[in-house]
């Protein structure tokens, strides 16, 4: 197989995949919150643009940004677990894909800064004396932290080198000396270049791909029930132990597997924290109305029911679940959504009653409720 | 009679795999359930567990079926398999916890099971430790913790060697004769058959979804005039035969 053909298969069967849970995605109820929370809070910012004075450190936000951007790094690699058998014998013909593989993510490392750069720029061009020919370099230097901070986890080379370079390209523009900042960001390129990998490393590459798809699979999940996605699961000592204080006893088998389900999931409780965090900026942005208030603690309430209700899918599949003769599997999912979704209703209605202090908004604790009864009854 | 199977026929979906057999386990017998690739090993265990439909016939544990009393029957039996399964998301010791719980085990015989089994299989070190930094052998005794813990009357074995090493082997079979000595019954299916041979009390060799042969040693030596042959040649005649 060429270089060739082996990235143009990979790389449209990984958007032909990317699309279809796109697709999904836009067609999930949780998109059309995002979207909304998204529209509001550019509105909200272009009130906080118009309101802006120039005092205001523009220069400082500027080259903060250098050191955020290169703070997160993704690659993709379209490489899979098969390929270490597979393409072994063809290493060394691989120095194309290598290089596509390397304008990818460079192009999307790239691509990555244009929103926030768009978003600071805004306010950097209403606060600070500057010219396009400035803005120009800043964006090509940020362009070159974002595909540098791609290009280096591609080439293993550790994070601190990029984020030590675009320290100094972020200072270099806070102390009002933007144009130089493109030297530091040229440097750090040339530096990956020099150490880039000669062979294709393929079991690394491997990793990255399979790291980079379960990222995408993560998110996609917030929206839509992902298939075959490689489960993460985190310990959580605290609430295990509370966990362990259910009753030994054959009826509250279930429970107790479920409720470890629950905490040490990202579709359980990772779920739960993630939809009241956007339901309290949800309920922040629209304090001003008790109305939406009062709807926001029933409309994530819901999501979360319904988002739960498949979570104990893949254990209920399990051989060993199958073998254990007693508990009652249905009784047992139902009290643990209904306990988280009842502790949820209790934290969103708090933060409405605090942040909006209308009593009105606790009608919407007792329709998130009803909400979730009938999901359970479902 | 602790498990009795009688004129079975099942397999998966229309396709029928099995076609009428007959196995039976008594209280404190260790049964070689032997057969080639495709033979109908996996297709019985699954049955025996509840796993399948069955198509025909009868299964019964202590006289129980699983159509008359789920939660007895699912009780009395205990299974590790070929293929470790565990969940993720749970430690060895919450595991077995589970398992206790789920087959009615109070919560000091568990844990006496669970010092005791743990120490003799060299897993107490991992009792806290996720699946996922488990080797292979290490998944295969927690399978093994798992059943053992149930203390089920009917233990189902599938290939319980694989991934072991040696002393875990050797331990493995101390226990089985040690619960055959308090009269619980095994059926165990493996190609290990030199093993096999020195454990078990009888065999059943399957070929093509029916009983090919039966028997313990010596009589499968005598019903193939094979005198002093190990079990292997008389697996490798009782095969030629049924493929005659």
């Amino acid at each position: 197989m060429t270089s060739s053909t082996l990235w143009q298969e990979r790389y449209q069967t990984a958007m032909a995949e990317m699309t279809k849970y796109t697709k999904y995605m836009a067609n999930g109820g949780l998109l059309f919150t995002v979207y909304f929370v998204i529209l509001y809070a550019l509105v909200v910012y272009g009130r906080f643009l118009n309101q802006i004075d120039g005092d205001f450190p523009g220069n400082l936000l500027m080259g903060s940004l250098f050191f955020i951007m290169a703070g997160y790094r993704t690659t993709r690699t379209f490489l899979v677990e098969a390929d270490q058998v597979f393409l072994l014998p063809n290493l060394p013909q691989l120095s194309s894909y290598m290089k596509r593989v390397r304008l990818y993510n460079a192009f999307f490392g790239m691509v990555r800064v244009i929103v926030p750069f768009l978003a600071v720029a805004v306010l950097y061009v209403r606060t600070e004396t500057t010219n396009s020919l400035e803005m120009i370099v800043l964006f090509l230097a940020l362009a070159m932290i974002g595909a540098s901070a791609n290009l280096s986890k591609l080439e293993m080379i550790p994070h601190r080198i990029v984020i030590l370079y675009s320290l100094g390209a972020g200072i270099l523009v806070m102390i009002d000396m933007p144009l130089f900042s493109i030297v530091i960001t040229s440097f750090l390129l040339i530096t990956l270049h020099l150490k880039k990998y000669q062979q294709l490393p393929l079991m690394n590459w491997i990793a990255l791909e399979q790291e980079s798809r379960d990222r995408f699979y993560r998110i996609a999940n917030w929206f839509v029930d992902v298939p075959h996605l490689s489960k993460t699961y985190k310990q959580r000592r605290f609430l295990s132990r509370l966990v362990e204080k259910i009753n030994f006893n054959k009826n509250q088998t279930f429970e107790y597997l479920y409720m470890k389900q629950l905490i040490r999931s990202t579709d359980g409780i990772g779920l739960i924290v993630r939809l009241t965090v956007i339901g309290a900026i949800f309920i922040w942005l629209g304090k001003d109305n008790p109305w939406l208030v009062t709807f926001a603690i029933p409309a994530f309430s819901g999501l979360t029911s319904f988002q739960l209700a498949p979570f104990t899918r893949a254990i209920d599949s399990h051989l060993l679940t199958r073998l254990l003769p007693f508990g009652d599997a249905g009784k047992s999912r139902k009290k643990v959504i209904r306990m988280a979704s009842l502790l949820q209703i209790i934290a969103l209605s708090l933060i409405a009653v605090l942040i909006n202090g209308q009593p009105v908004v606790l009608l919407g604790a007792i329709i998130a409720i009803l909400v979730s009864e009938v999901y359970l009854r479902k | 009679m602790l498990l009795e199977i009688k004129d079975l026929s099942g397999g998966y979906g229309s396709k029928t795999v099995l076609h009428h057999i007959d196995i039976a386990v008594e209280q404190g017998e260790l049964v070689g359930l032997i057969g080639l690739n495709g033979a109908g090993k996996s297709t019985t265990i699954k049955h025996i567990l509840g796993l399948l439909p069955i198509k025909s016939g009868e299964i019964l544990i202590n006289d129980v079926s699983l159509a008359a009393d789920e939660q007895t029957y699912r009780k009395q039996v205990a299974y590790i398999p070929e293929q470790p399964m565990l969940y993720e998301q749970l430690t060895l010791r919450e595991h077995l916890r589970l398992m206790a719980q789920g087959y009615d085990v109070d919560r000091e015989t568990a844990e006496e099971r669970m010092r005791h089994y743990a120490e003799r299989l060299r897993m107490t070190k991992q009792l806290e430790w996720f699946p996922s930094v488990f080797s292979k052998g290490m998944k295969q005794k927690a399978m093994i913790l798992c059943a053992l813990i149930t203390g089920s009357e009917l233990l189902i074995v599938d290939e319980p060697f694989v991934g072991l090493d040696p002393l875990a082997i050797r331990e493995l079979l101390n226990i089985f004769s040690e619960l055959k000595g308090e009269g619980k019954g095994i059926l165990m299916s493996t190609h290990i058959l030199e093993t096999a041979e020195r454990h078990c009390d009888r065999f059943i060799l399957l070929h093509d979804g029916r009983i090919a042969a039966e028997g313990t040693t010596v009589e499968l030596r005598k019903r193939f005039d094979l005198i002093d042959s190990s079990l292997d040649d008389i697996y490798v005649a009782a095969i030629g035969e049924a493929e005659r």
